[in-house]
């Protein structure tokens, strides 16, 4: 089990374009970390550095103590999986699975005793001599995972691997990469567009834009403490409401709300001033009743779930998404009143940072 | 008959008589070889119901000459057929993959070498020959036509198809750049390193110009060039050269027959791929 540590990493392309800009995080060994952020945030990238398969324009990568800046991909001691699997497509399954081991010139008996043994476990011991054309994408991702399994590496690396696969499969997926995980223990890194994935699976959760880390912590933590707008719009859905607000005569007002500071659980009320600020609040804090509320809106449209509905309203030029769960209750239209607890809004300033 | 089928008929029309000119030639060829003195004979009716003998063929096959016509053209095609196979697909491979400076102008410059015609080169790479002083050596029929810009071209384009992530995998796997290009990537290239192989050995066996410029001694001449001299000064001997015709145009037709899909496929190369 090793741990990672990436300090200021920086990658930036001739023209001058940053791709990664001053990374920062650490896994703790037997960790799964997530990258998870839009696309074209850099957060592959940030997954190729650390493979060795991109150069570092500068910062320092290291696994355990060891700098590994200068080791080529396969001096590093990973496994690693590819969005669109990457088989060698002349090579059967079985040979795909011994062929990191026969570079390294492993005897042919361990090598058949060590893919009989990988392919029990990853449910591939039928397809063993078929060719990846012959399998179809969860067979093939199978693959993908047990070739990366096979040498055993310190460090296993993720990128997008269930985003090729239909949804019912990426769920089964995704188990069956956490069982593995739970068993080998080994420190993994697991890149994804999908909140859904980065929630699920990571232990630790790197929320990545623009080539920068937005916030690295629990999923819990993030969820519950987003550092930024962007870190409290990306995870969450439906996302999180944003409503405008200004400090005024020590209250938050806009033309439907006014909150007293005294209300909000703010550790400095000295740090808040001026105006444009934003609130936040997520749809799941925030409840539609026929009479009463904190402020009246008008519904747009509702979204029917099933065992929930998401109603849409809009109150001056600002959306707001309520989760509700009596559906039948309300039609578009309908003026409902809205109650939130004060307690559960997030609030941020104007250069979107968190306050509260 | 509707309008359609009356097109379909007449289309059939064209094609039977476009087909029959194709195969005329070689039905010419087949049947003075098989004729003692063909050219004895004043009508084609005459010719159809003289005796047949296979004489001519077993003339041939039993010179030495013949034989080491044949040989030679085994060689020479077979040493440019691998040459461009392995030098090409390293060439490719760089110019698929690698970045360095000046790589566009160098890969242009190449493709532009595709729009100059060979006979146009045809006194200045003479001349390299004789300065090399290989005129009459395997040398000057196999060295010059081992890297070509077509092959270069073909495999790049194919090359630049195959998901990079593959290599990344072998990368991480342990494997070398060598071992990648020669494991990996020439195994995936392996339906249009056929068909190159295919193009260029025929062109190869087919090849007259050149090796006829670049040999004067019977023991480096290949086929096509050792049959012309059967064309002798006074009189020409139809049905030995037929016979010679037929046997060096054998390994063609059966390299048709057995490879028809692929070269089908280099019809229409660059798109394929699944």
């Amino acid at each position: 089990m090793t741990k990672i540590e990436l300090k200021n990493i920086v990658k930036e392309y001739q023209e001058g374009v940053r791709a990664v800009d001053n990374f920062s995080i650490k896994a703790d060994a037997g960790d799964f970390v997530v990258l998870v952020g839009p696309s074209g945030c850099g957060k592959s990238t940030v997954l190729r550095m650390i493979a060795g398969l991109e150069d570092i324009t500068s910062g320092e990568i290291y696994f355990g103590e060891q700098l590994v800046n200068n080791l080529e991909p396969q001096q590093r001691n990973i496994g690693m999986v590819f969005q669109n699997y990457a088989l060698y497509p002349h090579l059967s399954v079985f040979e795909n699975l011994a062929f990191p081991l026969k570079i390294i010139k492993t005897n042919k008996k361990d090598i058949e005793s060590r893919v009989k043994q990988i392919s029990s476990i990853t449910g591939l011991g039928e397809l063993l001599h078929r060719k990846p054309k012959q399998l179809s994408g969860g067979q093939r991702q199978r693959v993908a995972l047990a070739r990366a399994l096979i040498r055993q590496p310190a460090i296993f690396l993720f990128d997008e691997p269930l985003s090729n696969l239909d949804a019912k499969l990426r769920i089964q997926m995704r188990s069956d990469i956490l069982d593995l995980h739970k068993t080998a223990g080994t420190t993994s890194v697991y890149v994804t567009h999908d909140q859904t994935e980065a929630m699920t699976m990571g232990t630790k959760i790197a929320v990545v834009d623009k080539g920068k880390l937005q916030q690295y912590g629990k999923p819990d933590e993030i969820y519950s403490k987003p550092q930024n707008l962007f870190v409290a719009g990306f995870l969450g859905s439906p996302q999180m409401n944003f409503i405008p607000l200004d400090l005024a005569e020590g209250e938050l007002k806009n033309s439907f709300l006014s909150i007293p500071l005294s209300d909000l659980s703010l550790n400095q009320n000295a740090g808040i001033s001026g105006s444009n600020l934003t609130g936040g609040i997520r749809p799941e804090h925030l409840n539609a009743d026929v009479d009463s509320g904190i402020f009246r809106a008008e519904i747009s449209r509702i979204e029917y779930l099933g065992h929930e509905q998401y109603i849409h309203c809009k109150i001056n030029n600002t959306g707001i998404c309520v989760r509700d769960n009596s559906p039948g209750k309300y039609t578009p239209g309908d003026n409902i009143g809205i109650n939130f607890d004060f307690k559960n809004m997030h609030l941020f300033d104007n250069t979107s940072l968190r306050i509260n | 008959m509707d309008f359609k089928r009356i097109k379909q008929i007449l289309l059939h029309i064209i094609l039977i008589i476009v087909a029959v000119g194709m195969l005329f030639p070689l039905f010419w060829m087949i049947l003075l070889s098989i004729k003692e003195f063909p050219e004895r004979y004043r009508t084609f009716a005459e010719m159809i119901f003289s005796p047949y003998t296979i004489g001519n063929y077993l003339d041939t096959l039993s010179s030495d000459i013949f034989g080491t016509y044949f040989l030679n053209s085994v060689i020479v095609a077979t040493l440019v057929t691998a040459g461009n196979i392995v030098f090409c697909i390293m060439v490719a491979y760089v110019f698929a993959r690698k970045d360095f400076p000046g790589k566009d102008a160098i890969f242009v410059s190449v493709l532009a070498v595709l729009i100059i015609p060979p006979h146009v080169v045809m006194i200045p790479l003479y001349r390299m020959m004789v300065n090399f002083g290989w005129i009459n050596s395997y040398f000057s029929l196999v060295i010059p036509w081992m890297v070509t810009p077509f092959a270069i071209f073909l495999l790049r384009q194919f090359i630049s198809t195959i998901p990079v992530d593959i290599e990344d995998a072998a990368r991480i796997d342990g494997a070398g750049q060598w071992y990648i290009l020669f494991r990996i990537i020439m195994p995936i290239c392996k339906p249009i390193l056929t068909v190159l192989g295919i193009y260029t050995f025929l062109g190869n066996w087919n090849s007259f110009l050149f090796p006829y410029l670049f040999t004067n001694d019977d023991f480096y001449r290949t086929l096509p060039v050792g049959l012309t001299f059967y064309l002798g000064k006074q009189s020409i001997d139809w049905g030995h050269l037929m016979a010679g015709a037929g046997i060096s145009a054998l390994p063609i037709i059966v390299i048709f027959i057995f490879f028809q899909k692929q070269i089908i496929q280099g019809l229409t190369a660059g798109a394929l791929k699944e």
